[in-house]
């Protein structure tokens, strides 16, 4: 009786790991996500819209210019921090959700930079180009932009 | 078992449950090496006012430049290759890619569907495609995509009394005369793409019917299953067509997306690929909407509407002696095809669903019959009304991307032998593992039945499909 007990304790324990939700990895991150231009770059805002619309590869005009999406390499944590966001997605399942589109013919991922460092370096130089990274981040040559009008320090900015 | 092995191992399982998600939160590994800028002062509210404001920009020195910025050559090292004011990067690279499918299958149970289908468990590779994509300018781009088959070599003739299959045996002049048997090639797709707005392209080609998620989803490591379902394979829309399409997506807000596809071509035919055989060129289109707010739900509806016509033209001469061309039509219908489908992926969980319909109603001279070749009577095609569904529902766990699934499909249609209705009914489950992100495997059991009964055998199907699918 006791067998049975244990058995069935232990498969229903065992289910209830692996069907657990894993948390995403966007709360573990220690600071929200600023999103990061160049000091060119012509607005001081982006729509939610357009930048998720920039880095699912569409293509996205911003008072006339074209946003180039710009991605940190894949498995930081601030990649995984904001492909969580934006796709919903862990890195595995990133990895497969552009391999598909690519089979599909639905765009390839926008341009990964080798670094988080560099990536703000082509936000700075590049007309267009829009990442995102920590404070720790910036340098005098980008500007932090809002999101749908809400800065990092108010509530309900998107990448809490 | 004593009450303190059974303490033990259960403390040892609650400690496996708590110990997944501490994994999952565990803090990031330290940032990248970065210098943080000395202009930047870590104290500082959210959003520095001095980087916020494009009016009070931050003024560095410029030897301060190349620390915060990158050269043209390194850009371009990157493929950012800085164009004209106010155009985005283009990467011209001719790009080469596509991917594989092997699979052995095994089909168990009746001889008859044996015969018909796989006598004995084989090997082989379903496809070899190959894509090439070019972007020529910022705003226009080539694709295509080629299947390279073994076939036609060893497909059967169909009716033939004696069982006969094609040879593409040939002697290989580099190879002292040796045998060779040389296989073909199917263009899957191939069109030009001109992005004339973000939120409208026009494609010139040839291109997959944009109806439903499986048949844009297409290649083998991005469907789920090995097989199609009935009513995919049995091709209610045309899988591909000629001509033109115009195509499109519009965010609504940030979490809600709606995409538009609108195509004119030749629509079907035996040769639609690169001629119309009637002047009704066909039209189709295609509306979703997705919504990102729990999980990821998509909703879609397609059309399609043409004729199909298969005719020849008959060369003769006149009374003059003048070569004339009579087009005798051999079959003519009008086909209208209507689609449902509902894509909804929730953390792990998918749920994927379509509903497909074909209206056929042949024209008055466009139904042309035929002998039978096992009745040995005299049989003419019936307008018909076909439909069908298929369900899938699977799970991925993060363990080695397993996804156990499993479809039910069904299908009613017209045979085409005997051009009396068929009914079919399936159901597959099966494991898909996609530990790599370019690699799967796929394993699957199939058990199909026909309750009406079927030309070939009143039996079910059982098939197991073993597929290994790879991207590169």
């Amino acid at each position: 009786m006791i067998k049975r007990k244990l058995t069935l304790l232990s498969l229903v324990l065992i289910v209830v790991a692996l069907l657990r939700p894993h948390a995403p990895v966007a709360k573990a991150a220690p600071e929200p996500l600023l999103v990061i231009v160049g000091l060119q770059f012509p607005v001081n805002d982006l729509r939610m819209a357009d930048l998720k619309d920039a880095f699912l590869s569409q293509p996205t005009l911003v008072a006339g210019r074209r946003l180039i999406a710009i991605n940190h390499p894949i498995n930081t944590p601030m990649r995984s921090a904001f492909d969580t966001v934006m796709l919903g997605l862990d890195p595995a399942g990133v990895g497969r959700y552009w391999v598909d589109r690519r089979i599909r013919d639905e765009g390839k991922p926008p341009t990964s930079a080798p670094s988080a460092e560099i990536a703000i370096r082509i936000a700075a130089s590049l007309a267009g180009a829009v990442t995102y990274g920590t404070r720790a981040l910036l340098n005098p040559k980008v500007k932090v932009v809002t999101v749908d009008g809400k800065s990092a320090s108010q509530p309900g900015y998107a990448f809490h | 078992m004593t009450r303190r092995s059974l303490a033990l191992h259960t403390l040892l399982l609650l400690a496996l449950v708590s110990a997944t998600p501490v994994q999952a939160q565990s803090d990031p590994a330290p940032l990248p090496a970065s210098e943080p800028s000395a202009a930047v002062d870590p104290s500082a509210p959210a959003e520095p006012p001095a980087q916020t404001s494009p009016e009070a920009p931050a003024a560095p020195t410029p030897a301060d430049d190349t620390q915060y910025e990158l050269s043209a050559a390194e850009l371009a090292q990157l493929g950012l290759t800085e164009t004209a004011e106010g155009e985005a990067p283009v990467d011209t690279d001719l790009k080469l890619y596509g991917f594989v499918d092997f699979s052995m299958q095994f089909i168990v149970g009746s001889e008859e569907w044996r015969a018909g289908l796989q006598r004995y468990p084989s090997f082989f590779i379903g496809n070899f495609n190959i894509y090439l994509s070019k972007n020529i300018t910022e705003s226009i781009r080539m694709f295509s995509e080629v299947r390279l088959l073994y076939l036609p070599n060893g497909s059967a003739m169909r009716g033939s009394p004696t069982g006969e299959f094609v040879t593409t045996s040939a002697y290989d002049y580099a190879d002292s005369q040796r045998t060779l048997r040389w296989g073909g090639i199917e263009i899957e797709r191939v069109y030009l793409e001109w992005a004339m707005h973000p939120r409208l392209s026009l494609r010139a080609g040839q291109f997959l019917t944009p109806y439903g998620i499986w048949n844009v989803d297409h290649g083998s490591p991005t469907v789920i299953p090995v097989a199609r379902p009935f009513i995919i394979g049995q091709a209610l829309f045309p899988e591909r067509q000629t001509g033109l399409e115009l195509l499109g997506q519009v965010s609504l807000s940030a979490s809600q997306r709606l995409g538009y596809h609108l195509t004119l071509s030749n629509g079907f035919g035996p040769v639609s690929e690169y001629r119309d055989l009637d002047a009704n060129k066909s039209l189709g289109a295609r509306l979703f909407w997705q919504w990102d707010g729990f999980g990821t739900l998509r909703v879609g509806v397609s059309g399609f509407y043409g004729r199909d016509t298969n005719s020849r033209d008959i060369e003769n001469f006149d009374a003059q002696g003048k070569l004339e061309f009579r087009e005798t039509i051999s079959q003519q219908s009008d086909v209208l095809s209507l689609a449902g489908d509902l894509q909804w992926r929730y953390e792990n969980f998918l749920l994927q669903a379509e509903l497909i319909t074909q209206q056929r109603k042949f024209t008055k001279n466009g139904r042309g019959g035929s002998i039978h070749r096992f009745l040995g009577t005299y049989v003419a095609p019936k307008d018909t009304f076909a439909y069908g569904s298929y369900a899938l529902l699977g799970y991925r766990f993060r363990w080695l991307g397993i996804m156990p699934y499993a479809v039910l499909s069904s299908i009613d249609f017209v045979d085409p032998d005997v051009q009396t209705l068929a009914r079919a009914y399936g159901f597959t489950v099966g494991l898909n593992i996609r530990a790599i992100e370019s690699v799967v495997i796929k394993l699957d059991y199939t058990h199909a039945w026909w309750p009406d009964g079927f030309i070939v055998t009143d039996d079910p199907t059982q098939t197991f499909n073993l597929q290994l699918a790879w991207a590169f």
